[in-house]
């Protein structure tokens, strides 16, 4: 059956709205919930508990003025912030936001495009989003940018590993590249009844790499190194202003917002939920209400980290991400696959001996990443200038490096500054 | 309506894979001659990227839709950047590049053409053009053969199809695809993967700094052990930077690489080392 023009265009509107309304939301939130946490009031002017200060803000940021420094490079300065705000809108292409709606005898679902290889757009539009922080960086032409804008895009390209990683068990664990057939997988009850079937409990490791990569990847603190205010200026964007600006904090917040929808999408069952046993019509609807819900409660949760968390030191976040999180989604991808395999050879093996596997797993994967991490110079493979034994050993080498505190020594950075 | 209604048409008859085709295959063309002609390296770095891009979107016109985004997740997306990265850490001068000698540019000429020419050669004659095994005449490959190009059927004793041929479920290919790697092509697949390895393993080692080098032991006497104030000596500053991952080899030891930190290194921490080795 030929499908009528308004769906997709209906689809894409909805969609478009949907999320740029949330980040509005977002950022709304972000100022009240932050400033609760810090015993101020945050913007409480403009509409009821001044929820309308994004709109204000952006109106501000547009008929702002927009100058260009001397020294930029003019092209790359002016695409950076667009492919951010593209790449962000994009990936948020294959993402459900709803389940299946019927208006005017029309029956389709709240997504804009299921592509085949629907995740792995995710994941391309992600590394695509790297190059507006970067080339940003790099056209200003000025030593912060471009600090910051190399800082991010490492920290970028190394998370993205992790997170790839963790998709990819995603992907074997469901056998499809399709955002749908991953939806569908998580629908029902999983291990028992009343315990939903989304795959953040089969693959929970692979959920708190995804989770703690998205963090990063968002460019949010506790890593957002990219923008270290206190060290960098403003990092990538210190020579921009206003609408360019503007479109980086787009960029940035709505990063929160299409992280939290994937996470939800792929590790919490997206739009599946109870429907209290409503008219086939309004299930759809209460899908998206789902879907909501959960989102909601992510960017709760960066919201939280943002008030809560100092500033990450950089060598730490590429120790994490490289020693920690990637060999822990590795071991998981190739865990699930195991599982996966050992289904299809054996099929109906007992849950019981699936959930001890599971066990086993984790205790091992657990074993390899916190045994012998304690005395952390000796063992991570570096080659530090560790003090010789005896009397020429220096008085002032080692000091905060014990491994334990990873974050200690960052906390004066001044974290009081919220939204431009 | 009729836009889309056009399209649909275009689609049926065929004309939108020539349109599409005609268009992607311009713009990778162009962006090629921009790459080697530009004269901001970042800018011909950065067509490298439209280039990729393009090419993608020819593998999408093919209906390879897996093989399309690999090409944007792994060239545009990773290699690229990690190209970018390296040219803006070591601050490539454009003098540089554009200061080739003539020897050089004879060769790079000479290869080129050569290169070209047998490419030419190999895609219009023995593969592609009305003679070949494989033209547009070719019959459908029977048993025990396989088709020239693409996701040709494979085909059993009886003629039944078992793998290969294009799939409603499989619409992407990648099932297909991950079969044939891991299976048929499964000692190519590993020979890559270890080519990989070896070169990334080589690169860490090379990227080790033993000893520092002369000139970084200089500015030490100026600044305190700690001088940036992160609670890191600057021993271990230097010392841990080279193997850092994410910035392969070349980044750590890039002069422009943070200079604050990376270039200094305490006499009093650097000496018992010496000692120890000596």
């Amino acid at each position: 059956m030929e499908t009528p023009l308004w769906v997709p265009l209906l689809q894409a509107t909805v969609v478009f709205t949907y999320y740029l309304l949330l980040t509005a939301l977002l950022i709304w939130a972000e100022r009240r919930v932050v400033a609760r946490m810090q015993s101020r009031l945050g913007p409480n002017r403009v509409g009821p508990f001044g929820i309308l200060q994004t709109l204000v803000d952006g109106v501000k940021m547009f008929f702002k003025e927009d100058t260009t420094p001397g020294m930029v490079n003019r092209s790359i300065f002016t695409v950076a912030p667009l492919i951010g705000v593209i790449a962000g809108f994009l990936s948020i292409a294959v993402i459900p936001i709803g389940g299946e709606v019927t208006l005017f005898g029309e029956t389709f679902t709240l997504v804009v495009a299921d592509l085949s290889i629907g995740v792995l757009w995710v994941l391309a539009m992600g590394s695509i989003h790297v190059y507006s922080v970067f080339l940003g960086g790099w056209a200003s032409n000025s030593p912060y940018p471009l600090l910051g804008g190399i800082r991010s895009s490492a920290q970028m390209v190394s998370y993205e590993i992790a997170q790839g990683l963790a998709v990819a068990s995603v992907i074997i664990y469901a056998g499809s590249l399709r955002v749908s057939d991953i939806v569908a997988g998580q629908a029902g009850s999983g291990f028992a009844d009343g315990v939903p079937g989304w795959y953040a409990i089969p693959l929970f490791p692979a959920f708190m790499v995804f989770v703690i990569g998205m963090v990063a990847e968002a460019g949010r603190p506790p890593f957002d190194l990219a923008e270290a205010e206190g060290e960098l200026v403003g990092g990538f964007n210190t020579e921009y202003s206003g609408l360019r600006f503007g479109m980086f904090m787009l960029a940035e917040f709505m990063s929160v917002v299409t992280m939290s929808a994937i996470v939800v999408t792929l590790f919490l069952g997206g739009p599946s939920g109870p429907t209290f046993g409503a008219p086939e019509a309004f299930a759809g609807l209460i899908g998206t209400g789902w879907f909501l819900l959960k989102m909601v409660v992510f960017i709760f949760f960066f919201i939280l980290l943002r008030g809560a968390l100092p500033r990450y030191r950089y060598d730490r976040l590429m120790d994490l991400g490289w020693k920690v999180l990637i060999p822990v989604a590795l071991v998981w991808t190739l865990v699930t696959a195991a599982f996966v395999i050992l289904e299809q050879e054996q099929p109906g093996l007992g849950t019981d001996l699936r959930l001890t596997l599971a066990s086993i797993a984790a205790v091992i994967v657990g074993w390899l990443l916190f045994s012998g991490r304690e005395p952390r110079d000796a063992g991570d493979g570096l080659d530090r200038h560790e003090p010789a034994p005896g009397p020429v050993a220096a008085p002032t080498t080692d000091t905060a490096d014990d491994g334990t505190t990873p974050a200690s020594d960052d906390t004066a950075d001044d974290r009081q500054e919220v939204a431009p | 309506m009729t836009v889309l209604a056009l399209a649909a048409e275009a689609v049926a008859s065929g004309t939108s894979e020539v349109v599409l085709f005609w268009v992607f295959a311009v713009l990778a063309l162009g962006a090629a001659i921009a790459v080697i002609t530009m004269r901001n390296i970042v800018h011909g770095a950065l067509m490298l990227v439209v280039n990729f891009l393009a090419i993608a979107g020819l593998y999408l016109t093919l209906e390879s839709s897996f093989l399309s985004i690999i090409q944007v997740l792994v060239y545009a997306g990773a290699i690229m950047v990690l190209f970018l990265f390296v040219i803006m850490l070591l601050g490539v001068d454009n003098d540089d590049l554009l200061a080739a000698d003539v020897r050089g540019r004879v060769g790079a000429v000479l290869g080129g053409a050569l290169l070209a020419g047998a490419l030419t050669f190999a895609f219009l004659g023995p593969y592609t053009g009305p003679a070949s095994v494989c033209g547009p005449d070719a019959p459908a490959a029977g048993f025990g053969e396989v088709d020239c190009v693409g996701l040709g059927a494979v085909v059993d004793e009886d003629g039944e199809v078992i793998g290969g041929a294009y799939d409603e479920d499989d619409a992407s290919g990648v099932a297909f695809l991950g079969r044939a790697m891991f299976t048929r092509y499964t000692y190519p697949f590993e020979l890559a993967a270890l080519l990989l390895t070896v070169a990334t393993i080589g690169a860490v080692i090379l990227a080790r700094r033993r000893d520092l080098a002369p000139e970084d032991l200089d500015d030490a006497d100026e600044l305190g052990p700690d001088a940036d104030g992160d609670g890191e000596t600057r021993a271990e500053v230097g010392a841990a930077r080279p193997v850092e991952p994410g910035m392969t080899g070349e980044a750590g030891d890039a002069p422009g690489d943070e200079p604050s930190e990376a270039d200094g290194v305490v006499d009093v921490v650097a000496e018992p080392d010496d000692e120890r080795e000596g």
